[in-house]
């Protein structure tokens, strides 16, 4: 009986689904990354740090021709002059674009891993250097971004409240709607701001503005994973 | 699975140590009766559609603009974006390298061969190599500098190759708890039926239970494998056993999906020559109906109703004909798939045999076998995205 409720669950066979995908399983070695280098920093693991590095390229690998994706997108915000709000429109470019660079430098670094280029100091450390600016500043227009739809979420509200509290006892379904639907785009911004807060406490540290811990370094990758998994999980 | 586990260190207990040659990654998930049978239908159902078009003229312009529709940077992204479009790009990487590797090997026999000389002055010019050095024996410098430049070459490909085929490893992993729980819920569907032989012979002896058992067996000795390969753990004469299990579990999977797309193609060729024989039959009775109109004409007082009706359904019976021959490009364009599929299973059953019966091959034979499966498995995915994405566009 357990057996028969597990294999057909509906949640099975959508994790299933979500394994099946380069995307799905490109986050679970994101996790499964983070989550080794948490246990390196603790336990002074060498097969952590073997495991982590196995599964940095590995995610690599998956990444190929992804920046494509991120073009395609950009091009995609840059044609729809028609928006409802220019900041966020320039924001997703810039995001896009930053993030297309980003992936493009990480292949670069994704061959050097692989001895097919040599090590020296342009692709030792310029290049990585310069990948982790391009996730720096796709991340700051990410977080542009998340504010300016926070911001706008909140006027949303502030208004309705107005209006509810002005005319008393007129309230129509539609408004209802109007209203849950700018309380979940706040939450949705809020939520997205606290993923790329994470992601650029990552990346900084990774360029030493910052030098925390490597364990905190490690649970932000976990966090941002888990919030990234959550995300496929739904869109499956 | 306590007792599974028992069952599994009895068996290896009793089974002699591999003691065969290393182990070479080749694997590959054989496509599934199952996945052979939705494209077939999917197929059917959309020629089925198309048979409504008015006329074979504006129907081939359709076909043609459909083709032409989706590009080849498309149909790539396409399979670059699914897991199995990666492991065939990889494979196909990987063994590429390989035999690579062996022309790299045979260049330096060859250079030490003819000139033993350069492995004599070899560190000596590479500590000192000037300009000086190099006019004044120009041909060694050469030499010396090849000779460099292929070893380095020889430990990159080498590199390359291992973190390949971890890859692969690893799209495979995470499968076989899926499995596991799969195979108990039958197990616990057999214990409802309290072990009557009717039920054990329905549940158990056909060919799905079949391909699950092998399914699992592959799967777990595959992903102890990579668990190794990521120093998880370290049993040497056990990683042996594994390694001649993954083989074994891996030749019995080839075959069955060989004799399963066997027989496939079988009733593919039935199918087709029966669509043949009708369209050949139809053919005739064209062929006749004009004389048969000539004769009524001349004897216009003998025709009857009946006879009139049957000449004109004969004369407009070309929709049948239109939708035959959309059939007989169905049939053919799957069989296509399925020769692909064979010739991709073959690369593969040959490769795994020389592994398991550590035939003395010469050198890249698995190398030229493996590289051959991912080419035809690549020519197959390509094929099948492309048609997916024009039934997709329509």
């Amino acid at each position: 009986m357990v057996c028969d409720t597990l294999v057909y669950h509906p949640s099975v066979t959508r994790f299933v689904k979500f394994l099946d995908g380069s995307a799905g399983r490109e986050k679970v070695l994101r996790l499964l990354q983070y989550l080794a280098r948490f246990l390196a920093v603790q336990n002074s693991s060498l097969l952590a740090r073997q495991l982590q590095a196995q599964f940095t390229t590995v995610r690599k690998f998956l990444r190929f021709l992804k920046p494509l994706n991120h073009l395609q997108a950009a091009a995609k915000f840059y044609d729809n002059k028609l928006a409802s709000d220019n900041v966020v429109r320039v924001c997703n470019v810039l995001k896009n674009i930053f993030f297309a660079a980003y992936l493009s430098l990480d292949q670069v670094n994704l061959l050097r891993i692989l001895k097919v280029i040599p090590v020296t100091v342009l692709t030792g450390k310029k290049i990585p250097r310069w990948s982790n600016w391009c996730w720096l500043f796709g991340l700051l227009s990410g977080l542009a971004m998340d504010l300016r739809k926070i911001q706008t979420s909140h006027a949303q509200i502030a208004a309705f409240v107005k209006a509810k509290s002005q005319s008393q006892g007129d309230e129509h379904e539609d408004h209802k709607k109007v209203l849950g639907k700018a309380y979940q785009d706040r939450y949705t911004a809020l939520r997205r701001l606290f993923w790329d807060a994470a992601d650029s406490f990552i990346v900084l540290n990774n360029l030493g503005y910052l030098s925390s811990n490597e364990e905190y370094v490690a649970l932000s990758g976990v966090v941002t994973s888990i919030l990234g998994m959550q995300d496929m999980w739904k869109a499956t | 699975m306590s007792q599974f586990g028992t069952t599994d260190i009895v068996s290896g207990s009793e089974t002699p140590p591999y003691s065969g040659a290393s182990y070479q990654d080749a694997q590959d998930d054989n496509t599934h009766p199952h996945s052979s049978d939705a494209g077939a239908e999917k197929f059917s159902a959309g020629s089925g559609s198309e048979s409504h078009t008015e006329s074979s003229r504006s129907d081939d312009e359709d076909s043609q603009a459909k083709t032409k529709m989706v590009d080849n940077i498309t149909i790539l992204k396409y399979i670059l974006d699914s897991l199995s479009g990666r492991d065939k790009l990889a494979k196909i990487i990987k063994y590429a390298l390989d035999i690579l590797k062996l022309f790299i090997e045979k260049s330096k026999r060859n250079l030490t061969v003819l000139d033993p000389s350069v492995l004599t002055y070899y560190t000596k010019i590479l500590k000192n190599l000037t300009v000086k050095v190099a006019l004044r024996h120009p041909i060694t410098v050469i030499k010396v500098l090849l000779l460099s430049l292929l070893r380095n070459f020889d430990k990159k490909i080498d590199f390359i190759s291992q973190q390949l085929s971890t890859f692969r490893y690893i799209l495979r992993f995470g499968g076989t708890p899926f499995r596991v729980c799969s195979f108990l819920g039958k197990f616990n569907k057999t214990r409802k039926c309290n072990f009557q032989i009717d039920q054990i012979k329905k549940i158990w002896f056909n060919e799905a239970s079949l391909r699950e058992f092998l399914d699992l067996y592959y799967g777990i000795f595959d992903e102890l494998d990579l668990l190794y390969k990521l120093k998880i753990w370290t049993n040497k004469s056990f990683y042996s056993f594994v390694s001649r299990q993954e083989s074994l579990a891996w030749q019995y999977d080839i075959l069955l999906s060989l004799k399963d797309h066997w027989l496939n193609l079988q009733s593919l060729q039935k199918r087709q020559l029966e669509l043949e024989v009708q369209l050949k039959v139809q053919n005739n009775a064209l062929l006749l109906s004009p004389i048969l109109m000539h004769q009524a004409h001349k004897d216009d007082g003998s025709q009857s109703p009946i006879r009139k009706q049957l000449l004109n359904d004969l004369n407009v019976n070309n929709d049948a004909e239109v939708l035959i021959h959309k059939q007989l490009k169905a049939i053919k364009d799957e069989k296509t798939l399925v020769y692909l599929d064979i010739a991709r299973l073959s690369f593969d059953c040959m490769a795994n045999t020389s592994d398991i019966l550590n035939l003395k091959t010469p050198k890249g034979t698995y190398a030229v076998l493996s590289l051959g499966s991912g080419l035809t498995g690549l020519v197959k995915l390509w094929i099948t995205t492309k048609r997916s994405l024009c039934s997709s566009k329509d």
